[in-house]
């Protein structure tokens, strides 16, 4: 009977132990993440805290942003301690703009700790090629041109409008395209994406 | 990435525009849109056949306006006040040698984004695409639809006026703000904390969320959206006269 007594003592303790944290867990910190930011970053599943995707709002008088996340629009606070990566303040945050956010819960609101602007890519100055000579080599067309111009994105942002003679080949789905590019290999090709903003 | 990736499968020879769509546009070149995308959103763009009203009487797309090309500029006080609805122009084909040079001099003038669509008229025949031969329309007018879960100027005026029992006005701007001028029934919670305040709020009724600019009215909309509340924001501007307030003056 006393051992029973114990065992129902280290249940009852178990149990709210394992209760409690769930009860002041108001706000849900797993992750949020935008799908396009997996095809990439895998580990924004895993982490916690965090909010990956694409700003789509911003009011300094609220001291908040906006990220709209498949069909749901996610709020977060931001502080004067809030730390900012790859751009100057908040101030530069402009919509649009690939984010990741990490926050803590004060009462019912989500607080950003960091917030991190999606990094431009590094591109070797010699592979870099300008709107001007984009433009010369689009006049000839691509045969004359002897280019492949591929868009990078999404195939929504290809349907929605490309550059003149662009082909689609979404980054994620580029590993079975391939067959789309050029056969043979020391022909031009040339890449472009969203760009920054 | 993917230039990174090219390269490890043997390509020699590889360049990246690593501005981008932006910098394209943004130099005053046209954007290819295709027949995919304008079909599923006719409502929500300004279509332009630059073929102009002769050539559209033989039959053009549904909605469009029909105004020749070397008029175009001359009509682009009348492009949507919103610059984020897409101008869509079409000729025959794929006129791009012609079109690009005006829709170079229109980027001077407006910030609209401007599409060429992929094959033209008759391209977009071919997919089966809606065309009409009457209601040539020569003059651009275009009546913003709302969007997920706004409300339009007018009804938000309606409901301001008429106070009617199943809608609360949810003013989300700053107490200093609202003391300045706000709407006399209206609910002032502001945004910042809106959320620890959810209970002061019924159910049972749509919340009408307003603020100075629609910029917190979209959060709190949101955020009361995801708390399960019947809600809709006015995206919009709202300035007051004492207590009666200006809507929906863009600029």
């Amino acid at each position: 009977m006393k051992r029973m007594k114990n065992m129902f003592g280290i249940l009852t303790a178990t149990l709210l132990l394992w209760a409690l944290p769930n009860t002041w867990a108001a706000v849900d910190t797993s992750p949020i993440v935008q799908n396009n930011c997996m095809n990439c970053h895998q580990n924004f599943g895993k982490m916690k805290n965090v909010i990956a995707g694409n700003l789509s709002g911003k009011s300094m008088k609220a001291s908040s942003i906006q990220m709209k996340i498949g069909s749901r629009l996610e709020m977060v606070k931001f502080t004067p301690e809030t730390k900012i990566k790859n751009i100057p303040d908040i101030e530069s945050l402009k919509g649009g703009m690939a984010l990741r956010v990490h926050y803590e819960v004060t009462g019912s609101d989500r607080v950003a700790s960091r917030i991190v602007v999606k990094p431009k890519i590094k591109v070797p100055p010699e592979q870099m090629i300008d709107v001007k000579e984009l433009t010369q080599l689009i006049e000839k067309g691509p045969k004359e041109g002897a280019y492949t111009l591929v868009d990078s994105r999404p195939s929504p942002g290809y349907m929605k409008g490309h550059i003149p003679s662009a082909i689609s080949i979404p980054f994620p789905k580029m590993k079975e395209m391939l067959g789309k590019l050029p056969k043979e290999k020391d022909q031009l090709v040339i890449f472009y994406c969203q760009g920054y903003r | 990435m993917a230039a990174r990736l090219a390269a490890k499968k043997g390509y020699t020879n590889i360049k990246v525009f690593h501005a981008g769509v932006p910098a394209w546009q943004g130099n005053g070149n046209p954007l290819i849109t295709t027949y995919d995308f304008v079909s599923k959103r006719l409502d929500n763009v300004v279509l332009i056949d630059v073929r102009g009203p002769e050539a559209a009487k033989k039959g053009h797309i549904q909605g469009a306006f029909a105004i020749a090309l070397n008029r175009l500029v001359q009509e682009k006080d009348a492009f949507p006040l919103d610059t984020k609805v897409p101008i869509i122009l079409y000729s025959d084909h794929t006129e791009l040698l012609e079109i690009t040079p005006v829709v170079e001099e229109l980027s001077l003038w407006v910030d609209h984004k401007m599409f060429v669509l992929d094959g033209g008229y008759a391209g977009w025949v071919k997919k089966g695409g809606p065309v009409q031969r009457e209601k040539i329309r020569t003059k651009i007018v275009y009546l913003p639809k709302p969007g997920p879960g706004e409300i339009v100027g007018d009804e938000f005026m309606n409901i301001v006026n008429s106070e009617p029992e199943d809608k609360i006005i949810l003013d989300v701007r700053t107490a200093d703000e609202s003391s300045e001028g706000k709407i006399e029934w209206a609910v002032n919670i502001p945004l910042d904390d809106l959320q620890s305040n959810l209970d002061k709020l019924s159910k049972g009724k749509e919340i009408i969320i307003h603020c100075g600019t629609g910029m917190r009215a979209q959060m709190a909309y949101s955020a009361l959206k995801n708390a399960g509340y019947k809600s809709r924001f006015l995206n919009d501007k709202v300035a007051f006269i004492k207590d009666q307030p200006i809507c929906c003056f863009k600029e």
